[in-house]
């Protein structure tokens, strides 16, 4: 912009206009800024989660590392995210003790576990959530009424003496931990990304 | 069932919707503005004319660094258009015009800065030779437009270089004032892009200009204040430390006996005025940063009404003395008028995840009275900006604990002092009279003046003669004259003289005379003679009437919202640009904030343009589109027809009987006063009231929607659980 003599030229409009399309959401490099701020602080986010479960739900110890489970996704479509301890896919390497399959010397049989065994090594690497929903959302007191035959089983059950597998299993005291710890996190980063944005703001229209 | 996932959604509708409005109202003022510009095409020959001729702009001033001045400014001007100018426009005959002209500037002000270099080194010479008044001095005076007698009460050294380096940026940084200024700068630079951001938040924008000039004063205001008060505690030192050595000997005398009471008092006297000193400055500069904090915070807001200084000076009073009693208070109000104007609208569904219509909660400051709206905003204000207003605080807690420590010595010294009164007087006298520190000012400042005044009245008025009493009476007189240029009162005395020749004043006056002549000629030829002169005297006085109208109506303009804007523009610019292209080098650390300052400008610079061009049209000052026949003064009393082919308003107050003619060509259009009117009003479209919406142009917004996000969490506004 200029002013000589009366003349004015108007000029820079285009700048401006070029400027303020940078910061629209719908602009790509924009658009992809924004959701690499969003999966930083998801990210802080969950780190700060995991530290917080090992202590938050009191665990006496955590051999399996349940505290692993807390996982974070970035959605496509909206700007945002989620934290969540669903697990309902892999969340690291399995871990736990897996015995050898050969079989020994003059052992009949084929190289199968027997379905029990699957079972108890199942959760643990494939989902550990569970354990951390376990904790989180807690349980009743159980008792295990149901008498545990199998079909070859010829065993006679004493009606006094139940089986050996019936019994008190105790009940855990729901943590309701995940909830407010999440949203206090997410509170939290939520400040940072604040910081972060009115960077990218600025730095994209400087 | 506990929660075992939790959602979080970045709210960018509002966001979006205000940069595309943003986008639209830019791209229709571009139209209006370019229909505005294909109007001034006729003119592309005059403008190339007067770009070339910008280079050789004349100056208005009289020493060299206003003239380094003036043509930095017009250079940075006309670099900013040229920058601004597409390829095309800088290709054009105008364009090219005006980089030649920019040239021919930039060669003129490197000549202009050698000059000052060359004044520099002359008063580094001075300063070296312990010389205050040498031949190099009055050689700075003659350069700076100073009086030998008012650089030296000045401080003639300091405020010599002071003066040169305000202008001579590659000393920018060397220097004291430089740096001082630097400071204001980034002060100010960071106030502005607070109250840039504050506005974008709120989005207020009908008082952001005179908020931004409020604010950049203040944060200056605030840093000379912060500055005063580093130098008084850095300068006091030494005074302080060596009065405290001295009332510790002195107490040591009182000890052995000796009459020292006189001097300890006048000690403690001493160093309580320097301490105090201290004190005082940094209350102020605490006030003043809490105050600084309120109002910026306030006034950005929307719908906030005027902020009085009765108000402010209570909340800054109410928070400093009664600290977080008082901000609790304000929380409070601020909450409960806050659910009392709260409300809650349908805002759409949550997400993709929910199917449940949200309901969004926000205040409604039409449900309060204007009294309580006030104190909502000013709560709110003073809530939001609390760590602001603590580093006002804290500044303010550190003076006054110096106040506490200072006034616990100073009653601790007068206690001595009087339990030794009366009594234990021995034979002090003599030892006491050793060496009590002189605290006399220091000669050339204000109050050497005034002793000096005082003294020399005392003097007069004991003079035994008369002779002595008029020399006592010169003394007085020159001494008065130096406090008044000290505090910058005086005004040079000067005998009236005939108005100037060339003037209107000049021409009004000879105009003057030939009427008295032509009523007193006796004869007809003589009459007539003068008759004639008289006609062609007053045609030159009323054309000369007719350029200061103008010259009076383009100041008029620059002084009004468009220029005070222009004006803002041109003070950041001068920041950002002005350093820049002199060659200075900027410390790294604070290129960020150069940055940031930069943007401000470009977002501004690009308001400012279109309010010139409406400024332009509804001032009519040069409308093209209308052609207009002038006769000289707005009257036709000599029958002439003036050509008016770029366009003209006839001035005066002729609106009936068709007074003034016209030359027109085919195709030409004449319009009514109303079609004129209706023409400005057309072109300018409103666009100064829809102004605010136009500047919402950054993604700050998203800051307020974060603001929200942050505030609102937990509610189930934008964090949802299940």
């Amino acid at each position: 912009m200029a002013e000589m003599n009366g003349v004015v030229v108007v000029s820079g409009l285009s700048e401006f206009e070029e400027k303020m399309k940078r910061l629209r959401t719908d602009n790509p490099g924009f658009e992809k800024r924004l959701r690499d701020v969003i999966r930083k602080i998801m990210g802080q986010a969950r780190a700060n989660l995991r530290k917080d479960a090992a202590t938050g739900l009191q665990m006496e110890s955590d051999p399996r590392h349940a505290y692993k489970a807390v996982r974070y996704a970035v959605y496509k479509r909206l700007f945002g995210g989620q934290v969540n301890i669903l697990s309902s896919r892999r969340a690291g390497a399995e871990t736990g003790y897996r015995p050898a399959r050969t079989l020994t010397p003059g052992q009949r049989g084929g190289n199968r576990r027997v379905r029990n065994s699957r079972t108890l090594d199942k959760y643990e690497g494939v989902d550990r959530g569970f354990i951390l929903r376990w904790l989180n959302n807690g349980m009743t007191k159980t008792n295990t009424r149901t008498i545990a035959f199998t079909e070859n089983s010829n065993r006679k059950v004493d009606k006094w003496n139940k089986h050996p597998n019936t019994g008190n299993r105790g009940a855990i005291q729901a943590r309701n931990w995940f909830g407010d710890a999440s949203q206090k996190e997410l509170q939290a980063v939520a400040g940072q990304m604040q910081i972060l944005i009115d960077k990218i703001i600025k730095e994209e229209f400087v | 069932m506990a929660d075992v996932i939790t959602r979080f959604k970045l709210e960018t509708s509002q966001y979006d919707s205000k940069i595309r409005s943003a986008s639209q109202q830019i791209s229709e003022y571009a139209k209006r503005a370019q229909l505005a510009g294909n109007e001034f095409q006729k003119f592309t020959q005059k403008n190339a004319e007067a770009a070339r001729s910008f280079g050789d702009i004349e100056t208005s001033a009289t020493n060299a660094k206003d003239r380094l001045k003036e043509l930095v400014g017009a250079y940075n001007q006309a670099a900013n258009a040229y920058n601004q100018l597409t390829k095309e426009q800088q290709q054009s005959d105008w364009g090219q015009a005006l980089s030649q002209s920019l040239e021919r500037l930039k060669v003129r002000i490197t000549e202009a800065k050698n000059e000052l270099y060359s004044v520099g080194q002359a008063e580094k010479q001075v300063a070296s030779d312990g010389s205050m008044l040498g031949s190099a001095m009055d050689q700075l005076a003659g350069k700076f437009g100073l009086s030998a007698q008012t650089a030296t009460a000045l401080g003639a050294t300091v405020a010599a270089v002071t003066l040169a380096v305000k202008v001579s940026k590659d000393a920018f940084l060397n220097y004291e004032s430089g740096i001082d200024e630097w400071g204001r700068t980034v002060q100010a630079a960071e106030s502005a892009y607070d109250v840039f951001l504050k506005t974008l938040n709120n989005g207020n924008w009908s008082n952001f200009f005179s908020n931004l000039q409020t604010a950049v004063q203040g944060a200056r205001d605030l840093y000379d204040a912060l500055d005063r008060l580093g130098s008084i505690k850095s300068n006091n030192q030494a005074a302080i430390a060596l009065l405290q050595a001295r009332i510790q000997e002195l107490r040591l005398m009182k000890q052995e006996g000796k009459d020292v009471d006189a001097e300890l008092k006048t000690a403690a006297d001493q160093l309580r005025v320097l301490q105090s000193q201290g004190v005082n400055a940094g209350m102020r500069a605490g006030s003043m940063q809490v105050g600084n904090a309120i109002r910026n915070a306030y006034s950005t807001q929307q719908g906030a009404s005027p902020l009085t200084n009765t108000m402010l000076k209570q909340a800054t009073n109410a928070l400093i003395t009664r600290g977080q009693v008082a901000f609790d208070e304000y929380a409070q109000v601020a909450r409960r008028l806050e659910a009392k104007a709260t409300e809650e609208r349908v805002a759409g569904p949550v997400s993709e995840f929910d199917v449940t219509v949200r309901k969004e909660r926000y205040v409604n400051l039409n449900k309060l009275t204007k009294t309580e709206q006030q104190q909502y905003l000013l709560a709110k204000a003073i809530t939001e900006g609390e760590t602001k207003i603590a580093e006002g605080i804290a500044v303010y807690a550190q003076a006054v604990q110096e106040g506490a420590s200072m006034a616990k010595e100073n009653v601790k010294n007068n206690k001595y002092v009087l339990q030794g009164a009366g009594g234990g007087g021995g034979t002090g006298a003599t030892a006491a009279t050793a060496s009590v520190i002189p605290f006399s000012p220091v000669q050339g400042s204000l109050p050497y003046l005034q002793n000096q005044l005082k003294a020399a009245q005392t003097l007069q008025g004991l003079s035994p003669n008369i002779a002595e009493y008029d020399s006592w009476a010169m003394v007085i007189e020159e001494l008065t004259r130096q406090i008044q240029i000290f505090k910058g009162e005086y005004k040079e005395v000067i005998a009236p003289e005939g108005p100037a020749a060339g003037s209107i004043d000049y021409q009004i006056q000879k105009v003057k005379e030939l009427t008295e002549a032509w009523r007193a000629a006796s004869d007809d030829s003589s009459r007539s003679v003068y008759a004639s002169q008289l006609k062609e005297q007053q045609a030159i006085l009323d054309q000369m009437q007719g350029k200061n109208t103008a010259v009076k109506a383009a100041e008029g303009k620059r002084n009004s919202v468009g220029g005070m804007m222009q004006q803002t523009v041109s003070a950041l610019n001068s920041i950002a640009g002005g350093v820049e292209n002199l060659g200075i080098t900027i410390p790294e650390g604070l290129n960020k904030m150069l940055g940031t300052i930069q943007a401000v400008a470009t977002i501004l610079s690009g308001i400012s343009a279109l309010v010139t061009v409406i400024a332009a049209i509804q001032g009519t000052k040069a409308v093209p589109v209308i052609g207009w026949a002038l006769s000289t003064g707005g009257s036709n009393v000599n029958g002439r027809v003036k050509r008016a082919a770029i366009g003209y308003t006839v001035p005066g107050n002729y609106m009936s009987n068709d007074q003034v003619p016209a030359m027109l060509n085919s195709g030409e259009t004449v319009l009514t006063r109303s079609q004129t009117n209706n023409v400005a009003s057309q072109l300018s479209g409103g666009a100064l009231s829809n102004l605010r919406l136009s500047a919402v142009i950054e993604g700050t917004q998203i800051r307020m929607v974060l603001n929200n996000t942050t505030r609102q969490m937990g509610k189930g506004t934008y964090v949802t659980s299940r």
